[in-house]
């Protein structure tokens, strides 16, 4: 009996151990944005939501400025705490934010055990406090509306996979660099209008969206949305669900490397403006496409090159193929290794009247 | 009971002095016909006899017999179970049981002749344990009758019923059946000797005795299972258990059990193997959901809102931005308010008791709703979660799971889901350590018994019930040969 007592009051001794963070008394947040604020401090942008018994949801942003991620928490005075970043669905920043580097504000996400790893990060063309600040006609809100945007981008369109822990990744693994979605706002809307390239942190170049199909075929095997190719005879022909397989064949890396990327895909045409699809008009469209990809895909590298990032991960591919992998020497070989793309096509169905 | 002890410590010492004692009472009779050719005394209790059988079959042989011995008495009067004895606390006892004592003479001898009245219910369908498909017989109060409809269904030899008498006061015959080779021999013994070991003065029902005879009485989980369906009891008794009958109680106590028997609903060995499967895992489903369906919604909402999705976000906190209390007690108003309909709609003669249920439900749900006292999505949760619990085939499983919620509610608020685990694993060292006679609660699970998986928490098909289970530890594992069951001839209308 004393020992089922002592149970009991110790269980309830450990009560305040644990925050209350009643659901509907805490403001919850679903997208956070981070610009160049004044005299070196960051300027922190969020929006957060109100629900009201009709189910109708009022959006409302906050602004505030301090040197760090946290800090900013503090500045938030009218808002009552916790704030808590456990729904947090994007995290934006803005251009001259990302140049100048992202770690400082991420790291508190990715240190924090309350924070998501599936959050996305994406860099704002111009001012991503705009951007949040900007009142859309967005029913759900601008948090969760860029979310689903992002999510059915990667899952459906051409976008290749990224999110926090994905950065994570490839910030802190050797031979490779991140990219994150590149976002622009037109007068009522938000558009992915590409990929930023990442240097570790800071942003140091810009796929744009034909860029960004491009990177993501030949990136790793994967699954992509629509692409409409234009044919040298002037008609136009549209590519739907293409997936590719990617290998990367890397030799001598520790010495005189060079890398072969190897690329299948598997297309289905579903529209063209031509008269009719024949044989030989389906080979000149997978003609077409090949060298395209390979064009396109041999400029992308020669810039990754040229700009020392390697968002394809090529070192990180060479260390898995070679016995003693020498990282050092390959930073120094990488921008002048030769690369290769080698591209095959394979149009599959071309509709049900065939 | 003082009073009563000392009565007792003065017992009468002859059949006058306990004729003198019992006339206390206005039932006792005493009659003396000394007019007649053939002088007699008739001693018994009248409303414990009964007066047609008295006066058809004892009366007249006694008026008829010239002769003047109790010993020729006995060979005429056509009633079996006549005795001679001079022997006091037996006359007593035998008075007591409906008997009448009949004396030629003053004397100390008595001729005894069983012509008790028997009232009792007619058979009626199982109430607790309905079952769609299947036999509706229950067992009814009477112990004679319960055990014929036992004996009717197993019309074995081997079949054994032990009796023994419990009670001070109300001399309570309880029965304990089993198959012998079938039953394991030390199971048998252990209820027996738990049985004869019991000291208590009245036995109302059966639950006193399940009650006493459990192994871990602080346990709230049924260590036996009471039933009133005969089927069950045959089912259980030809897998090896033993049956507990007790005189007046129309429940009979079936063990040892283990957790996975208070799953089973007889009807699932009428439908299909593969139906009745997936029905016994939903029940386990609907039992894991009515315990913790409240307390996961305590918990998520005070301390882990990031669980739920951001779409559901939205309707939750709308449906809660009205309300004034935290989770907690918006949780507890609930769940007492259908405790307290549940109970009452449990005491209410019946045809108030279903007015009650819909008005309570209806009225007093949406009232809380509209009253901002609850949301509407607790309001689902609870309702469902007192449903789920009813899908138990085992009444007082029922009430085990109710009880189960409220220190789990009280868990989740203190320490949120982390409070949950923590209950959860306390509830499942307490099931790992429980026992039914001695057999472990938990058993074809852990201990693992596969070859019990048969008809466990899923029912296989009768081919595969080939042997019985070896959680009771029988002699007897054979059921049936297996190999014949397979064939399933066509016979041609040629063939002979």
């Amino acid at each position: 009996m004393k020992y089922i007592i002592s149970l009991i009051v110790l269980s309830l001794s450990l009560t305040g151990c644990v925050n209350e963070e009643i659901i509907d008394q805490i403001p919850i947040l679903f997208i956070v944005g981070y610009d160049k604020g004044e005299e070196g401090k960051v300027k922190g942008t969020i929006s957060l939501q109100t629900f009201d018994p009709n189910q109708e949801v009022d959006t409302q942003s906050f602004v505030a400025e301090a040197y760090t991620s946290k800090g900013l928490r503090n500045q938030l005075s009218g808002l009552p705490k916790p704030i808590s970043i456990g729904k947090m669905a994007v995290i934006l920043f803005g251009e001259d934010m990302a140049e100048e580097g992202i770690i400082n504000m991420l790291d508190s996400f990715i240190r924090d055990p309350a924070a998501g790893r599936l959050t996305y990060v994406a860099v704002v063309e111009g001012s991503s406090g705009d951007l949040i600040t900007n009142e859309f006609q967005y029913l759900q809100g601008i948090g969760p509306f860029l979310q689903n945007l992002l999510k059915q981008a990667v899952d459906h369109g051409n976008m290749p996979e990224n999110n926090l822990h994905l950065f994570d990744y490839k910030y802190h693994g050797e031979g490779m660099d991140a990219i994150v979605p590149l976002l622009s706002q037109k007068e009522s809307e938000v558009k992915i209008s590409g990929l930023a390239l990442l240097d570790d942190d800071k942003m140091v170049g810009k796929l744009n969206l034909d860029e960004m199909f491009m990177f993501a075929l030949i990136q790793k095997s994967s699954k992509t949305g629509l692409y409409e190719l234009a044919l040298p005879d002037g008609n136009y022909a549209n590519l739907q669900t293409i997936k590719s397989k990617v290998k990367y064949k890397v030799s001598n890396a520790n010495t005189a490397p060079s890398v072969d990327i190897i690329v299948e895909l598997n297309g289905n045409i579903v529209e063209y403006t031509g008269e009719e699809l024949t044989k030989e008009s389906k080979s000149e469209i997978a003609q077409t496409m090949e060298k395209k990809i390979e064009d396109n895909g041999l400029r992308m590298v020669k810039m990754f090159q040229e700009l020392g990032i390697d968002p394809l991960a090529i070192g990180d591919h060479a260390r898995s193929q070679t016995r003693n992998f020498n990282f050092s020497k390959w930073y120094d070989l990488y921008p002048n290794v030769p690369i290769m793309i080698d591209v095959k096509v394979n149009i599959g169905e071309s509709g049900i009247i065939d | 009971m003082k009073w009563f002890k000392r009565s007792a410590s003065e017992q009468p010492s002859t059949l006058e002095e306990m004729v003198i004692d019992l006339k206390q009472s206005i039932d006792f009779v005493s009659y003396e016909n000394k007019a007649s050719e053939q002088p007699y005394r008739l001693i018994y209790f009248a409303t414990l006899i009964d007066p047609e059988q008295l006066h058809r079959d004892v009366l007249p042989v006694i008026k008829d017999c010239k002769k003047k011995s109790l010993e020729e008495l006995k060979g005429l009067i056509p009633i079996e179970n006549i005795e001679i004895s001079s022997k006091l606390p037996l006359i007593q006892e035998r008075l007591l049981e409906g008997y009448v004592a009949i004396q030629l003479s003053r004397g100390s001898s008595a001729l005894l002749v069983n012509i008790s009245l028997r009232k009792s219910r007619d058979l009626s369908a199982p109430e607790i344990e309905f079952s769609v498909m299947g036999p509706k017989e229950g067992l009814i109060e009477d112990l004679n009758t319960n055990l014929n409809l036992i004996r009717r269904r197993i019309p074995h030899p081997r079949l054994r019923m032990k009796e023994i008498t419990i009670g001070s006061i109300t001399k309570t015959k309880v029965v304990v059946a089993f198959i012998e080779g079938v039953a394991s021999e030390q199971n048998i013994n252990t209820v027996m000797q738990r049985l004869e070991d019991l000291d208590f003065d009245v036995i109302m029902d059966s639950a006193f005795i399940g009650q006493m005879l459990e192994d871990n009485s602080k346990s709230v989980f049924p260590q036996m299972i009471d039933t009133e369906r005969t089927d069950r009891i045959t089912g259980h008794l030809n897998y090896g258990a033993f049956v507990v009958l007790t005189e007046g109680s129309s429940n009979a106590l079936i063990g040892p059990i283990n957790f996975g028997q208070l799953l089973v609903s007889f009807e699932d060995y009428y439908l299909g193997w593969n139906l009745a499967s997936f029905f016994r895992v939903i029940r386990m489903v609907a039992i894991l959901l009515s315990i913790i369906a409240t307390p996961l919604y305590v918990a998520v909402l005070t301390y882990h809102y990031e669980l739920f999705p951001s779409k559901l976000l939205a309707t939750l906190i709308s449906s809660r931005s009205d309300i004034p209390f935290a989770p907690v007690i918006e949780v507890l108003f609930l769940e007492v308010t259908i405790d307290l309909l549940r109970e009452a709609g449990a005491r209410m003669p019946s045809k108030v008791g279903q007015t009650l249920g819909i008005v309570g439900g209806i009225v007093i749900g949406t009232a809380a709703v509209e009253a901002s006292l609850t949301s509407n999505i607790l309001l689902i949760l609870v309702a469902l979660s007192a449903l789920a619990s009813f899908t138990t085939p085992v009444y007082r499983m029922t009430n085990t799971i109710r009880f189960l919620r409220y220190p789990l509610i009280v868990f989740a608020q203190l320490l949120g889901l982390i409070g949950v685990a923590f209950f959860g694993l306390f509830v499942l060292i307490h099931l790992l350590r429980l026992t039914s006679f001695g057999s472990p609660y938990l058993a074809p699970l852990y201990p693992p018994r596969v070859k019990d998986w048969y008809d466990s928490f899923f029912r296989m098909p009768y081919v595969m019930h080939n042997n019985r289970p070896q959680f009771f530890r029988g002699h007897n594992q054979k059921r049936f040969n297996d190999k014949k069951n397979h064939q399933k001839r066509m016979v041609d209308f040629d063939e002979q």
